[in-house]
């Protein structure tokens, strides 16, 4: 916690200097991450990210965090006689894996409805180009269990309040990130709000990767799957006979 | 302590996957069968996809056979012949069943077949179990343990063809019942179920091999079918997470030991009292989600990429 105080207090410094010195040759919004990579590690457990910056007069502000698409597949239960099961299974494409709203106040009460839409802030509009595969009877249904499983998953979040606002112009979020989270360039908006009007946007990347033993390990066991295999259980059969070999010995051989 | 799985792609308890492959080696190093029957569903209730638990379980099934077989084959408890005979009927079926599992997992039926096959197979070999450690606890009938002497040595199948003489096993029968149980096996392995749980009573007490050769055959088999289930479901289905079968074998090599001297104190019937009601649970867990109306009709599974 102190660390994140100290990032906090950092960040405002930091803010504020900048804002200073560039608030003359720009008076738009400026922003900021406290890192523009989170790292997947082999200890990997999700990650807070840290958001910060300033605008140029008090007012609203709303962030935007959006994955790369990632389709995924949705099936529903059906009754078959006594049982309940699987009964088709639809694609679900060109939807992003995750997308969190920030805002520092409720977004129907930062702008109308209208405005937030067109925009693409608020879950149901950033959808708008995602397609379920066999536009299945019902489709409105199967729209709404998307929606409804994602939030469940914690991939599609509104953290309303979660934007936190100093002195009417300095602003900082911090939103954690689930360890599920899909990879790639994450693309991270911020849009400053006054008086129900859109008054200024930066878009900025945050790059979500593999790295070391885990980015090695993903690459191999799919780009050279089959070689993997082999030497993988090939492996695993070493490992067991030494193992046993190993403990056996340390408790003495049974008769 | 979380750990990061690359396939699966999810954060588990390091701890409770090292749990799970210390109980999977202390039961089968109790009970003399594997525990991929059991791993599988455990591994699903924590949340990683079915089908890299159906994926990750071979490997750990062919890592602590290989360590069994070694054993028994200096023991000279292994039937050669007879386990190529198995092994030629299980490879066969098992190379089958990991594409149908690629067809079955796009169309979305794959966990309706995983779940239909765990209720069968463990309810009724669980149900069987049960009853004859029942009467082996509570009654004095002998004729349920030990095979009976008097049984001819072509047994009720010896009309089929191909009779064969097999010398571990003491045995003379047609190549076309090894051939044929292999090939169940080879079903049971690719779905991550091992097989070694239907192996085994299938040897003892259908084709009247002796318990030990019964045994050293088995692990023969679990090791050779698991190992090219494993290599195929890496190549073919990319859904062997090396990370979580590292961690569970290291686990079982562990349980393994500790099982084998629990072994020496608690007596056989009562363990395969034991054994009989897990896996009399673990199909009734099945069956009730079968059965249960579900809270949530709709399900989100990750694609391939």
């Amino acid at each position: 916690m102190s660390g994140l105080r100290r990032a906090f207090g950092w960040s405002l410094a930091l803010c504020c200097s900048v804002w200073l010195t560039c608030a003359r040759a720009d008076s738009g919004l400026l922003t900021d991450l406290e890192s523009s990579h989170v790292k997947i590690t082999t200890g990997f457990t999700g990650q807070h990210v840290f958001v910060f910056g300033s605008t140029p007069r008090s007012g609203d502000i709303i962030i935007r965090v959006t994955s790369p698409d990632q389709a995924v597949a949705l099936s529903r239960k059906g009754r078959v006689g006594p049982f309940w099961l699987k009964r088709g299974k639809l694609l679900v494409e060109h939807v992003p894996g995750l997308v969190y709203l920030l805002s520092n106040r409720p977004l129907n009460q930062i702008a109308g409805r209208g405005v937030l839409e067109r925009r693409g802030l608020t879950i149901h509009s950033t959808l708008a180009a995602a397609q379920i595969g066999g536009a299945p009877a019902a489709y409105r249904d199967w729209q709404a269990a998307f929606e409804r499983l994602k939030q469940k998953q914690g991939l599609f979040r509104k953290l309303e309040g979660d934007v936190r606002i100093d002195g009417g112009r300095l602003f900082s979020a911090n939103f954690p990130l689930p360890a599920t989270l899909p990879v790639g360039p994450y693309q991270l908006d911020v849009y400053s709000f006054r008086n129900g009007e859109l008054k200024a946007h930066r878009a900025s990347i945050l790059q979500v990767n593999e790295v070391g033993i885990e980015r090695w390990l993903s690459r191999v066991a799919l780009q050279h799957s089959g070689a993997f295999g082999v030497v993988f259980t090939l492996l695993a059969l070493a490992l067991g006979l030494t193992l046993s070999m190993l403990l056996r010995r340390d408790h003495g051989r049974r008769p | 302590m979380e750990i990061f799985l690359p396939i699966a792609h999810m954060d588990v308890n390091l701890l409770l996957v090292l749990v799970f492959g210390v109980s999977i080696g202390g039961l089968s190093a109790l009970t003399g069968v594997g525990g991929g029957f059991l791993l599988t569903p455990l591994l699903m209730i924590i949340g990683v996809p079915p089908l890299v638990a159906v994926g990750t379980t071979p490997a750990l099934i062919a890592g602590s056979a290989a360590a069994g077989s070694y054993s028994h084959w200096r023991l000279g408890n292994m039937d050669l012949r007879f386990g190529l005979a198995l092994l030629l009927g299980s490879w066969s079926t098992a190379v089958g069943a990991i594409y149908a599992t690629r067809i079955l997992e796009q169309g979305g039926h794959f966990d309706t077949v995983v779940v239909f096959t765990y209720v069968t197979i463990l309810g009724t070999v669980g149900s069987v179990t049960f009853v004859e450690s029942i009467r082996a606890v509570f009654g004095r009938a002998a004729a349920a343990g030990a095979p009976a002497a008097t049984v001819s040595t072509a047994g009720p199948f010896g009309w089929l063809p191909g009779q064969m003489e097999f010398k571990v096993a003491q045995r003379r029968m047609s190549v076309l019942l090894p051939l044929l149980l292999g090939a169940f096996i080879g079903v049971l392995n690719a779905l991550g179920m091992g097989g070694g749980f239907v192996a085994v009573p299938a040897m003892i007490y259908l084709l009247r091999v002796p318990t030990k050769v019964a045994i050293g055959t088995s692990l023969l088999l679990m090791l050779a079918t698991s190992a090219v289930v494993s290599t195929m479901q890496a190549g073919v289905n990319h859904s062997l997470d090396p990370i979580l079968a590292l961690t569970l074998i290291v686990g079982s090599a562990l349980g393994a030991q500790w099982g084998a001297r629990m072994s020496s104190i608690l007596p056989g019937e009562r363990l395969r009292l034991l054994l009989a009601l897990i896996l009399l649970a673990v199909a009734i867990k099945f069956l009730f989600g079968l059965l249960a109306t579900p809270a949530e009709l709709y399900s989100l599974t990750g694609v391939a990429p």
